[in-house]
């Protein structure tokens, strides 16, 4: 295991592009979450963390070890990302596409795995007013999803749909929750998260 | 990857990837700083900047190149005191002399408040060698109208141009006959300039001078000390020149609107175009500095025409686009 600190990673990895990796490693599932609670999209989030790290990769030599953990940098790139996709509703791909990485859809599975990185216990009683204002299909999809916390397979069963459109539905309910809680303030993420 | 997320464990891989490209290729990373990106994205918008004043210049010079031409004639005719391109100017017999003063304005004298400066430019083919039949009837039309020819400039007995001067009542009907002259009519087009505004103003305060004039000489009868009537006078002087000054201003625009100005440009048919030729007989660094500025004037003048071409287009396709844009999005959320 390297031993190196984050921010001696990022300063190396300017000549290293190699030593980039290890700093993956040790924070993207960690960014992963941070990103879901805040948007509560699989989906939002999973895009988010990959082009956080591409930024942060094709940034890197513009890394200036002030004596401050390394991680933290990486954080501001993740806040800018964040501010950029809830101000536009989407996530950019400026930065994976300038290194040449692909567009990569979320695997099926991964859907429940990063939903149960989020919390959704705190933000219950604001998901359910905010619910309301969804579309009839999103809510119910989100509805039987977070509420009532069926499998993806029952939910799918229940509204008649496939299972990736439940999903979908989902992702899209999530994302529009987030954005509607952003806009109240209610803050779906926890303090603690960074 | 200690991780049971599979998007991660992807990701981790492209990254890999990314990393092992910088390194084989010796791509330096400030060649993906956002700085660099800042720079193309920079000369992006610069060189869509620049072909955005292109095209308007190239609209605004196609816009403009018909009253060019026609502007280049009217030069040729009425500047510069009129230099002859060949034929020598004609006199016009029909041309009254256009002196008569009016009556003096009556303070509160109320008319038709509606004061409009007409003015046109035509120009047309006639057969060959019936120029000077043309110029005749041209003359004759201007002496039935109660018009004149103000000044002339014609061009080998083939081609030349007029200005006429014509009460305004009789505009359209002297522009008419004018248009039966010819075999066809190269070009036409009709101005009109509202100055009712300053007909109106310059009437108010022809007013408040006369006012002020009448109280002044009533102040200066009933002064006492030869100071005061030589101070009274001088104002009395004062307003009464400039009460002369804006019975000036409304003769001019009284006369301007009476008569209509119509610039005729007379070709036969094989005869060449007239061109206007800047010509420098002199050349010295005033005039080449003089000639540059203009053509600069020139070209900003194209392009702010073309401007006005290409900002309303352009502002109806973003609609368009941003309209394909919403529904493409709302089908991709649903």
């Amino acid at each position: 295991m390297d031993q190196r600190s984050d921010s001696e990673l990022l300063t190396v990895s300017a000549t290293e592009p190699g030593a980039f990796a290890v700093l993956y490693v040790r924070h993207a599932e960690d960014l992963l979450r941070y990103f879901a609670r805040r948007t509560l999209d699989p989906e939002a989030a999973a895009e988010l963390t990959a082009e956080t790290f591409a930024q942060a990769f094709a940034s890197r030599t513009t890394y200036r070890d002030t004596g401050a953990n390394g991680v933290a940098w990486i954080y501001g790139i993740a806040r800018h990302q964040l501010g950029r996709f809830f101000r536009s509703g989407r996530v950019d791909r400026d930065a994976r596409r300038r290194l040449g990485m692909p567009e990569r859809a979320l695997p099926p599975a991964d859907y429940e795995r990063i939903e149960d990185l989020v919390d959704f216990a705190p933000i219950r009683g604001a998901i359910e007013e905010a619910l309301l204002t969804l579309r009839q299909d999103q809510r119910d999809a989100l509805r039987l999803r977070v509420i009532d916390e069926l499998p993806y397979e029952e939910v799918a069963r229940r509204l008649a749909c496939s299972e990736q459109s439940a999903r979908q539905r989902v992702s899209r309910a999530l994302r529009r929750l987030a954005l509607m809680l952003q806009e109240r303030g209610l803050q779906p993420a926890m303090e603690n998260d960074t | 990857m200690n991780t049971n997320i599979e998007y991660l464990q992807q990701l981790e891989v492209d990254l890999l990837e990314a990393a092992q490209r910088a390194q084989d290729e010796r791509i330096t990373p400030a060649a993906a700083t956002p700085a660099r990106r800042s720079g193309s994205t920079w000369a992006k918008v610069a060189g869509v900047a620049a072909a955005f004043l292109v095209v308007a210049f190239a609209i605004g010079s196609l816009g403009e190149s018909s009253s060019d031409k026609f502007q280049q004639v009217g030069d040729a005719a009425t500047g510069g005191g009129g230099g002859d391109a060949g034929g020598g100017g004609i006199a016009s017999p029909a041309a009254p002399p256009p002196t008569a003063a009016p009556p003096t304005e009556e303070p509160g004298a109320q008319g038709d408040l509606s004061k409009i400066i007409r003015d046109g430019r035509i120009g047309i083919v006639v057969s060959n060698g019936s120029f000077n039949d043309a110029v005749g009837n041209l003359t004759l039309i201007a002496e039935r109208h109660s018009g004149f020819i103000l000044s002339s400039t014609t061009n080998a007995d083939r081609s030349g141009t007029f200005v006429l001067r014509i009460p305004a009542a009789e505009f359209d009907r002297a522009r008419q006959e004018i248009r039966d002259l010819g075999l066809r009519v190269r070009f036409e087009q009709v101005k009109g300039e509202d100055v009712t505004a300053e007909f109106i103003d310059n009437r108010a305060r022809l007013r408040i001078l006369h006012d002020r004039k009448e109280r002044l000489t009533e102040l200066a009868e009933q002064a006492d000390t030869t100071e005061e009537i030589l101070l009274l006078g001088r104002q009395v002087d004062d307003v009464q020149l400039r009460i002369e000054e804006i019975q000036g201003q409304l003769r001019f625009l009284r006369d301007q609107v009476a008569e209509s100005t119509l610039r005729v440009s007379i070709k036969e048919k094989s005869a060449p175009e007239p061109v206007a030729v800047a010509v420098v007989d002199q050349p010295d660094l005033g005039s080449s500095f003089e000639l540059a500025v203009q053509g600069f004037l020139r070209i900003l003048s194209a392009v702010i025409v073309g401007l006005g071409y290409l900002i309303p287009l352009t502002l109806f396709g973003l609609l368009i686009w941003l309209a394909f844009w919403v529904v493409r999005r709302r089908r991709a959320e649903a």
